[in-house]
């Protein structure tokens, strides 16, 4: 008997002896040829098709990848076979570095490689002009540049927490995608912020003078770090306020000149449609003196969210004082009175302004929120709930397997936790959900190291687990679902391999019922609920946690209907043991683990378009953790993993809370040491 | 020499069917330009005709029972119609500007229909020879199979046209496999590309050719590939021009909808 089959692309419905698993509409759609131009030529895998950048060092070709039929740009050193050791060694740095990279705001690195003697690297073919030729035709209005920069700011910041400096950010590096996200792209300069070596010759500048901040233009190079990029951001507003670099001159000689002795003239005075505060995060930004920039940016972009939400920012106004008291200080001949003067103006002045929110010792909140204690404990491979305001949360001993667990309730108006009756089956990774106020926690993996069949059930008023009827499948590492107050519990991994068995419980009459199958056993997927349709998203389809997880999200429901969402629309990064959640409609998908890493990545889908997209990614990659919850209508993922090897993986306490309207995380409060 | 063309015939066995592959591709020569070019009776042209037919010819069967004639009259029918087609002479008539072999093939079709009140007058044009190898008992289960739906006769015409261009081209793809001496591949790549949930995953597919899981993907995105170019060859054979193949793989998209 042949089962009802699918076309695994748009879904439609297949006759059943129909030979293919694409309908004959795909097919056809396949067949028709895509405008192509013919390739300029060969180079390994690819066929360059054009170019499209040429700068002092590369060449970037917009190339054909044939193996993967897809559209790269492929950049190598322009002198080829001639490159001398540096510009190799630069150029390999340079590919190192951004493939050090996943952020949605900076062009992904694919491969690095060499081909008949050439260095190249691949990375992805950004359709669409860079800022400076957005900017080409006069200023941006204000709004789009803020949040422009502030979207690079986010993006360097996390550069910069994987301990990369970019040192040469211009409109020009920065390509601004269909969806109108830039991206930013040529980390020709980049540097490791630890390394010691640094592949520049002694005395040699890099960088664009016009958007180099002074430290660098001087070689002060030990002056350079995450503030020499916010500088150059800062810069590129100034850019798109104006139309113009701060510190334009006929040659770079005196353009690094201006830059070193002159302030910049103020965005307000070339456009008087420039707001007022977004001129003081801009001349903020372009402090001469490190230490008077934002710190981060981060802090940078939270500014830049301020002013694009309309709240008071954070940086303050440079009064004529204070103004004074800098063109002093640059001029060290100013009589000692005048100086002692001012010096005590701008103490006053400084002792005057509002502070920064103080935060909580080692806080690295992204988004303002109300405080969250963190976890009492590390916490991995638990299961939470939601009841009456209150997280229940059961997590193993240091977060691992085959220890005793440790069950707290978190409560959300006091902030705090509560030890709360152990779950005493102590299974890691199960499946579970709360049903009529009570917490059900189906399956896993037991102490011994086995698929579990059990069900447990715990009872927030009585403070106590009971057990309620076995599972019909015993499995590892299931997603689980409450849906019109049943239980249901997806697949997983049984003894024999990986299930494709759906069961539901029923409080009611306490017994489990065998549900149709979905199509394609997963072992850490995810599932979740919209318009009674039930969407099992990512997982890992072959050997567990060591193979690789699958991009295909399949929806299935009660009644045995069930597709194959659109494999055009594959998640852009794969994972297996995310944290899955609903929001207003769209599926949650953060964290992870992919084929070959931890992942941070935030990746949404939109049912209703049956596409994906990425936000703005956790503050660091987490997966493995003890569930999610949506409070208040945010993201709450509970502890998790790092480290890409389950050996060397570390459990975390942190409480990473995504807020979808603002595209902002934060995090909770660290527990002391 | 040609076997009963099922369904699915991806399962028909290598060895069965006398594929011309390499040293006389007998696909390649026979597109609808060489008939649009003849000019007055060639045999070039003649066997061009005969060699399309002998594939399109159940889209035509599909819609002579569609328009109500019985399995017995509709067999006739179609091998008189081939009879008709090839053995008179029509090709010098075959109009210039008709455009596609689909388009020709139909109306041609409907024509010879009208000229046919009763099953003697379609036996008295040649029905009962065998033109074209045509097994009735295959003919009526596929049509019985496929014809669930109620589309018209031309447009039922049309979606089985649409589908025979695949099953040409998947036909070809598996033949391309056998002479290579990939017939094996093949069955793992279409038991991996059908969406069958029972079918292997990349990995067991992998196992069984004892081959590398990153070897199979490679392999399995060639296969698309191929199979897409041999949709478009296929495409090629029935218009006149290169340029007309989009447009025609277009109109087929729409009808298949």
């Amino acid at each position: 008997m042949s089962s009802t089959r699918n076309c695994f692309r748009c879904g439609a419905l297949l006759a059943p002896n129909y030979a293919d698993g694409l309908c004959a509409g795909c097919l056809f759609r396949d067949a028709v040829a895509p405008p192509e131009s013919p390739p300029l030529r060969r180079f390994g895998e690819y066929e360059l098709l054009q170019e499209i950048a040429r700068g002092g060092m590369g060449v970037v070709y917009k190339a054909r990848q044939r193996s993967l039929s897809r559209i790269v740009a492929v950049k190598m050193i322009l002198k080829g076979h001639l490159a001398a050791e540096l510009d190799v060694r630069r150029f390999q740095a340079e590919g190192a570095a951004a493939a050090h990279l996943q952020h949605p705001n900076i062009v992904a690195i694919h491969e690095i490689g060499e081909q008949e003697g050439q260095h190249y690297f691949s990375m992805d073919f950004v359709e669409g002009p860079n800022l400076a030729e957005v900017a080409a035709s006069g200023p941006l209005a204000p709004m789009r540049a803020a949040r422009y920069v502030k979207t690079l700011a986010e993006a360097i910041h996390y550069a910069h927490g994987k301990g990369i400096l970019h040192r040469d950010l211009k409109p020009s590096n920065i390509l601004i995608n269909p969806f109108d996200q830039p991206q930013i792209t040529d980390f020709g300069l980049a540097k490791w912020m630890h390394a010691d070596s640094d592949l520049t010759i002694s005395g040699q500048i890099l960088g664009t003078p016009n958007f180099m901040p002074p430290e660098q233009a001087a070689s002060r190079r030990g002056e350079v770090g995450p503030h020499s990029d916010v500088y150059s951001l800062g810069a590129i507003l100034y850019f798109l306020l104006t139309g113009a670099a701060p510190f334009l001159a006929p040659t770079a000689a005196e353009a690094i000149h201006r830059l070193l002795n002159e302030n910049p003239v103020p965005p307000s005075a070339m456009n008087s449609a420039i707001p007022r505060d977004l001129q003081t995060i801009c001349l903020k930004c372009l402090e001469k003196d490190p230490v008077r920039r934002y710190r981060s940016a981060r802090e940078l972009a939270e500014d830049l969210d301020r002013f694009v939400r309309r709240e008071p920012i954070r940086a303050r106004r440079v009064g004529p004082c204070e103004k004074l008291w800098r063109g002093a200080s640059r001029r060290p001949l100013v009589t000692t009175l005048a100086a002692a003067v001012l010096l005590l103006t701008a103490v006053l002045i400084v002792l005057m302004l509002p502070r920064s929110k103080p935060k909580p010792g080692g806080v690295k909140d992204l988004a303002e929120g109300p405080p969250i204690a963190s976890i009492p404990v590390l916490s991995g491979m638990g299961i939470s709930g939601l009841i009456d305001g209150k997280v229940y949360l059961s997590t193993p001993l240091d977060g691992r397997a085959g220890q005793r667990h440790f069950f707290h309730a978190y409560n959300i108006q006091s902030n705090t936790w509560t030890p709360r009756a152990d779950f005493p089956s102590a299974r890691t990774l199960p499946a579970g959900g709360v049903i009529q106020g009570k917490l059900y926690v189906a399956a896993g993996t037991d102490l011994a190291g086995e698929p579990s069949d059990l069900l447990e059930v715990y009872d927030p008023v009585s403070d106590s687990w009971s057990r309620r009827a076995h599972l019909p499948t015993p499995r590892r590492s299931p997603a689980g679902v409450v849906f019109g107050n049943r239980l249901y519990v997806f697949s997983g991994r049984t003894e024999h391999g990986l299930s494709t068995a759906v069961e539901s419980f029923d409080p009611q009459s306490g017994q489990w019922r065998s549900e149709p199958p979905i199509l394609v056993g997963r072992d850490g997927c995810g599932v979740a609920v919209i318009d009674q349709t039930f969407y099992i998203v990512g997982g890992f389809t072959n050997t567990g946690a060591r193979g690789a997880p699958t991009g295909i999200t399949e929806t299935w429901k009660p009644t045995g209907e069930r597709s194959i969402v659109n494999t055009e629309a594959a998640m852009e990064v794969p994972v297996g043991y995310a944290f899955v959640a609903v929001l207003n409609g769209f599926i949650y998908v953060a964290g992870g683990k992919s084929s070959d890493s931890e992942v941070a990545k935030l990746q949404v889908y939109w049912p209703k378009k049956r596409v994906w997209d990425s936000f703005t990614a956790m503050p660091e990659a987490r997966w493995a953790g003890s569930g999610v919850q949506t409070i208040n209508n945010e993201f709450w993922a509970f502890g998790g993993w790092t480290s890409f090897s389950v050996k060397a993986a570390l459990p975390h306490s942190d409480i990473f809370v995504y807020n979808p309207s603002r595209n902002l995380w934060r995090r909770s409060i660290p527990n002391e040491k | 020499m040609n076997p009963p063309l099922g369904y699915n015939s991806a399962d028909v066995p290598c060895e069965d069917r006398d594929w011309k592959i390499g040293g006389s591709p007998g696909f390649l020569t026979t597109h609808w330009t060489v008939i649009l070019s003849a000019k007055g009776p060639s045999e070039e042209a003649r066997l061009a005709l005969e060699n399309l037919c002998q594939t399109y010819w159940f889209p035509l069967y599909a819609f002579i029972r569609r328009k109500g004639h019985a399995p017995p009259d509709a067999q006739d029918l179609v091998q008189g119609f081939f009879a008709h087609l090839l053995g008179q002479n029509q090709l010098s008539k075959v109009d210039r500007q008709k455009g596609k072999f689909r388009s020709f093939l139909l109306a041609s079709l409907e024509h010879f229909i009208s000229d046919q009140r009763d099953r003697a007058n379609a036996l008295k044009r040649g029905g009962g020879q065998k033109i074209i190898s045509l097994d009735e008992n295959t003919a009526e289960e596929r049509y019985r199979l496929e014809g669930a739906d109620a589309l018209p006769p031309d447009r039922l015409f049309e979606r089985r046209w649409a589908l025979t261009v695949l099953e040409e081209a998947r036909l070809r793809l598996r033949a391309e496999f056998c002479a290579a001496g990939k017939a094996d591949l093949f069955e793992q790549l279409r038991l991996v590309e059908g969406a069958d949930p029972a079918g292997p995953s990349q990995a067991e597919a992998a196992r069984r050719l004892s081959m590398s899981e990153a070897a199979f993907k490679s392999a399995s995105f060639r296969f698309r590939q191929r199979f897409r170019e041999l949709i478009r060859e296929e495409i090629g054979r029935t218009v006149a021009t290169a340029s007309e193949i989009d447009e025609e793989i277009r109109y087929l998209i729409s009808i298949i909808g």
